[in-house]
């Protein structure tokens, strides 16, 4: 649950994802669910001419499972809150 | 999961366990890659994409789970070779099939042309939506207990696999060759020698 809060700071602005198919995406952040799929708008492909099929799509939906990285904006991210979630979610795990 | 061919009663798909009609457009074009299917009707589910042709051109199935990724495409006036506005699909192929492997390893690209440009947001919407109530089964942050079962109860409908029309297949063929990425499949030869 830790990157969706993480990513639902991200809606609204506009971010870049490459995916497990070679294909980079930059777009404005729409919406995000717990699954991590993204919703964009606005969207420019990273050397369409590779990816013909996709040059001119303007919105579009990911998978999450789809999504190989994701490229954040400077300063988007609290590194330490990141660190002190991720150990906590370890903690639990391991109790549990 | 593959494009595979639905079991189809009286023109409409039979549904699966739980599964819903989220939407039913008519006088949908299909390509599946490069080849036209001509128009059908167009399904989406929550659990799947289905598509039955008007004519004799078959009826087909996409698993939520396969679509990648979809979007809204509309003609660039600079491009050489564009599509009339559509929804755009990249499906992941899972299974070990060639026929249906795009040059990118495994993708397959769908695109669906409605006669009304107007209805392609609701297109967009219902497969956003179907992408949503399919999430993956193994995810291990969501531990969904019924997620498992739901995908055997998919698997045991008896389904066939679909061939191509023969010209698609020999164009993505040819294409192949061209691209000098034609290799030859895993197939298990020593039985046959």
């Amino acid at each position: 649950m830790i990157f969706y809060q993480l990513f639902k700071k991200l809606v609204g602005k506009v971010i870049t994802v490459e995916l497990k198919n070679d294909l980079i995406i930059t777009g404005l952040l729409e919406k995000v669910d717990q699954y991590i799929n993204l919703q964009f708008a606005n969207i420019k492909i990273f050397e369409p001419e590779n990816h013909p099929q996709f040059a001119s799509t303007e919105s579009c939906f990911i998978r999450g499972k789809s999504i190989r990285y994701v490229f954040l904006p400077e300063n988007t991210i609290d590194n330490e809150l990141i660190q002190e979630s991720t150990k906590e979610y370890h903690e639990k795990r391991k109790q549990n | 999961m593959v494009i595979i061919l639905p079991e189809i009663k009286d023109k409409k798909p039979v549904l699966l366990l739980e599964e819903t009609i989220l939407l039913e457009l008519d006088q949908i074009e299909m390509y599946i890659v490069d080849a036209s299917y001509s128009s059908g009707t167009l399904y989406v589910t929550s659990r799947r994409v289905i598509w039955i042709s008007d004519s004799n051109k078959g009826s087909y199935s996409i698993s939520c789970r396969s679509i990648v990724i979809h979007g809204v495409s509309r003609p660039d006036e600079n491009e050489k070779s564009s599509f009339p506005s559509c929804i755009v699909c990249q499906i992941e192929n899972e299974s070990e099939l060639e026929p249906f492997c795009s040059i990118e390893n495994n993708y397959v690209t769908v695109r669906f042309i409605p006669t009304n440009e107007d209805s392609l947001q609701e297109m967009y919407k219902a497969f956003s939506k179907a992408a949503e109530l399919n999430p993956d089964p193994k995810n291990r942050e969501d531990e969904s207990s019924l997620s498992d079962n739901e995908y055997e109860n998919e698997n045991e409908n008896d389904e066939q696999q679909v061939m191509l029309p023969k010209d698609a297949f020999e164009n993505f063929m040819k294409k192949l060759e061209v691209n000098g990425q034609f290799e030859d499949p895993e197939e298990e030869d020593d039985e046959k020698n």
